[in-house]
């Protein structure tokens, strides 16, 4: 693919993930971007609201342009978030927060923020193992807080990793929060042949519970998955029929100094750099569907649409075998299981008894624009 | 129903038929225009001759109602109003919601045939079945198209129609080869024009370039030189008229094309009911008008919601922003949202993709249509289509 002659940015829309720091305050146990080497590397940012509003201006005009706030923890710099908002009020925001600081964010800002994506890892005892003690229970006080003020949706983002982790226990984040969007663990370990038999039986779980009423049960991965196979032309149309993770096509990872890349499990990787707010330059992702990917001969590509980028990057172009091995056909082989589960649930049938809200709740949910839709 | 009769116009044809559609100006033929015009008030001659500026229906405008002298029925299904003060609702979401609302009426039909002109309207409607739309519903669908919409968007054409939906020309269509019927359902892009304005809106463009943001309060000169077609008509007497009828409807507007725009959505709102009937003129005998026009017939842009749209979007870019280049820019980014064809996104202009259509232009007019769906055109005299 010849990158040169392409559009920096493929649609109208462009996210803008900004690492308002990569400090954090909590020790995740398999934390990404930790292992990418990148955690505490850099404070709070180090470009200003100007020069961002400046970039937006010149390599973004007539885009519309939406913030997410990440780190590191994002809420270890409140004031940076302040000042964005401020600066950008027609814009729509998300924050993705561990939660612990929730309580310290301005309350007239609350309102503002289309998405809230609050990390746990299913339950108490399973979020405590891996975040920290009493993690889950000021998580879980702070949504409870936070829920009055709150306009748009409050989803779980939760990473699937131990295999222990229960069907009810993942349901039960359905009480708390609008959405649930897990994400399988990219870690080496996880995925031991007796933990895929456990994952399967929770995935069999939650299709069957997916499908068992007609309306829509807000896990975002299965809604996702369902979607891309009743109504293809929504997965092909969303991401230019690319990764619906969005690094191929409008995803913008700011890092605190202002450099731009693709994917930010990769903002350790100067060759994944496509840009800085600093010196006002932006080109297209380089982070692209590679031939030495399977996945355009994969049965799950018409619903999976190649994610997770990062993972078949490092397995079918650094040619990792262990983390291929490891990771990512583990998780390629779950997807595959999902999306066989739901096909079997004769899916266009069900489709067609939801009322017309869920189905366009189904199709055009606006999360997909904020999360990778894939597990 | 509003009717008021002056005494002098007994010389207007029709009076005492109950219509649902009647533009007055084409009942002006060369026979009666110089009875007409000699006997009625110089205030009804002016309105008349507004329709005939307008060139359409001028009869049931949404928020003047009690100056009018035909017996007008309103249909339930083409003449849809917007609420007061509408709360605005994304593009996106009323047109993804409208394309599930349409799949659930197809689901009930074994035929489906939608019209694709190649244009921004009927291209969004068809992006948006292709992106709502299950593959059982898509394959029983027929795209009408014809080499003109080919080549008026070809990137859309080789990409999603060629080879993977089932197409009939226009020529097959309407020469006979497809039976019209009660049976089948017939999807149109009609009714988007009257939520972001006609082709006066481009003329005034080119003839006052950069004036479409500027304040109308400050571009009065320019409006009624704008609307004074020929010298004997007044541009003075239009802009009174749209004067008054934003003070009767309670709507603020500010800029120019808003002003412009304003006259089309309200005179021209029943446009399409003129447009799908002249299509479907020849209707066989079996098939039941009322039914083949309120029930087979789905004009994807004649909904409340969009009306809502149209109305919550006065003042703002989502209309059009600077120019005329960027016409209809919400219905353009939906399009670009699913297709990526950035040459159609930059490049596409408004244009009329049925050259076909009547207009005040040609020698035989549509002047009225009455409640059983009956047409009556002028050429020179009224003669009823049947």
């Amino acid at each position: 693919m010849n990158l040169n002659n392409s559009p920096a940015v493929l649609g109208n829309k462009v996210e803008l993930q900004l690492f308002t720091t990569l400090k954090c305050n909590l020790r995740c146990s398999y934390c990404a971007v930790d292992e990418s080497g990148a955690l505490r590397t850099y404070g709070n940012t180090s470009y200003s609201v100007d020069e961002l509003e400046v970039f937006v201006n010149t390599q973004l005009p007539d885009k519309e342009v939406y913030f997410t706030f990440f780190g590191g923890e994002p809420l270890l710099n409140i004031e940076f978030i302040k000042s964005v908002m401020n600066r950008f009020p027609k814009s729509n925001f998300q924050l993705q927060t561990n939660g612990i600081l929730l309580h310290n964010f301005p309350q007239e800002l609350l309102p503002k923020i289309s998405s809230f994506l609050i990390s746990l890892d299913g339950g108490e005892v399973i979020t405590n193992t891996y975040r920290g003690k009493n993690v889950y229970g000021r998580v879980m006080k702070n949504v409870e807080l936070i829920r009055p003020h709150v306009k748009g949706m409050l989803s779980a983002r939760m990473t699937w990793h131990d295999p222990n982790t229960t069907f009810e226990e993942m349901d039960a984040l359905l009480d708390t929060f609008d959405l649930v969007y897990f994400q399988l663990a990219q870690s080496v370990g996880v995925y031991k042949p007796e933990h895929m038999v456990m994952k399967k039986l929770v995935i069999d779980k939650l299709v069957d519970k997916f499908f068992a009423d007609d309306r829509i049960y807000g896990f975002v991965p299965l809604m996702g998955i369902a979607r891309n196979i009743i109504v293809p032309g929504a997965a092909a149309a969303q991401c230019s029929g690319l990764t619906h993770c969005r690094v191929s096509t409008n995803l913008l990872n700011i890092r605190p100094d202002g450099k731009i890349f693709a994917c930010p499990d990769f903002t350790t990787s100067p060759e994944f750099e496509h840009g800085s707010v600093k010196e006002n330059r932006l080109s297209r992702s380089p982070l692209q569907m590679h031939p030495d990917m399977p996945c355009y001969t994969c049965e799950a590509h018409e619903w999976c649409r190649g994610n997770c980028m990062k993972n078949l990057h490092v397995a079918y172009v650094r040619k990792d075998e262990d983390y291929r091995r490891d990771v990512v056909d583990p998780v390629c082989e779950l997807i595959r299981y999902m999306g066989r589960k739901i096909v079997e649930k004769n899916p266009v049938e069900w489709f067609s008894r939801l009322s017309l809200e869920d189905q366009h709740t189904l199709v055009s949910s606006p999360i997909y624009e904020y999360v990778e839709v894939m597990p | 129903m509003n009717i008021v009769l002056p005494n002098n116009l007994t010389e207007l044809p029709l009076l005492d038929t109950e219509l649902l559609y009647a533009n007055p100006a084409y009942l002006l033929n060369p026979e009666s225009y110089a009875a007409i015009s000699a006997s009625v008030s110089e205030d009804i001659f002016h309105q008349i001759r507004f329709g005939y500026y307008v060139g359409l229906s001028c009869c049931q405008p949404r928020f003047d109602l009690d100056r009018y002298f035909y017996r007008m029925r309103t249909n339930p299904v083409y003449q849809i109003y917007p609420d007061e003060n509408p709360k605005h609702v994304n593009f996106d979401i009323i047109t993804d919601t409208r394309a599930l609302h349409l799949k659930h009426i197809a689901d009930k039909y074994d035929t489906v045939y939608m019209f694709w002109s190649g244009g921004i309207d009927s291209t969004t409607v068809l992006c948006s079945m292709l992106k709502n739309w299950d593959h059982w519903s898509l394959s029983k669908t027929t795209i009408v198209l014809n080499e003109q919409s080919i080549s008026e968007n070809p990137n859309m054409y080789h990409t999603l129609i060629q080879n993977r939906l089932q197409e009939v020309s226009t020529g097959d269509f309407f020469s006979g080869k497809i039976k019209l019927n009660n049976e089948s359902l017939y999807i149109t892009g009609d009714g988007a024009d009257t939520m972001f304005g006609y082709g006066h809106i481009h003329e005034f463009d080119l003839k006052y370039p950069d004036l479409f943001k500027q304040p109308w309060k400050k571009n009065t000169e320019k409006l009624i030189e704008h609307f004074s077609v020929d010298g004997s008509y007044s541009g003075v007497f239009t802009m009174n008229h749209i004067i008054e009828s934003l003070e009767k409807s309670s709507i603020e507007l500010f800029t120019v094309y808003d002003f412009l725009w304003w006259l089309d959505f309200n005179w021209g709102h029943d446009i399409d009911l003129y447009f799908l009937l002249w299509q479907f003129s020849t209707l066989p005998e079996r098939v039941d008008p009322r039914k083949f026009m309120e029930e087979n017939a789905f004009l994807f842009f004649n909904s409340k919601e969009y009306q809502n749209w149209a109305v919550s979007s006065i003042g703002t870019n989502l209309k059009i922003s600077d120019t005329s280049a960027s016409y209809k820019i919400s219905a353009k980014k939906y399009i670009y949202d699913f297709n990526r064809d950035q040459e159609y996104f930059d490049t596409k202009r408004k244009v009329a993709s049925i050259p076909n259509y009547p207009s005040r232009f040609t020698n035989c007019r549509l002047c009225a249509i009455d409640t059983k769906y009956n047409l009556y055109y002028t050429a020179p005299s009224i003669w009823l289509s049947k």
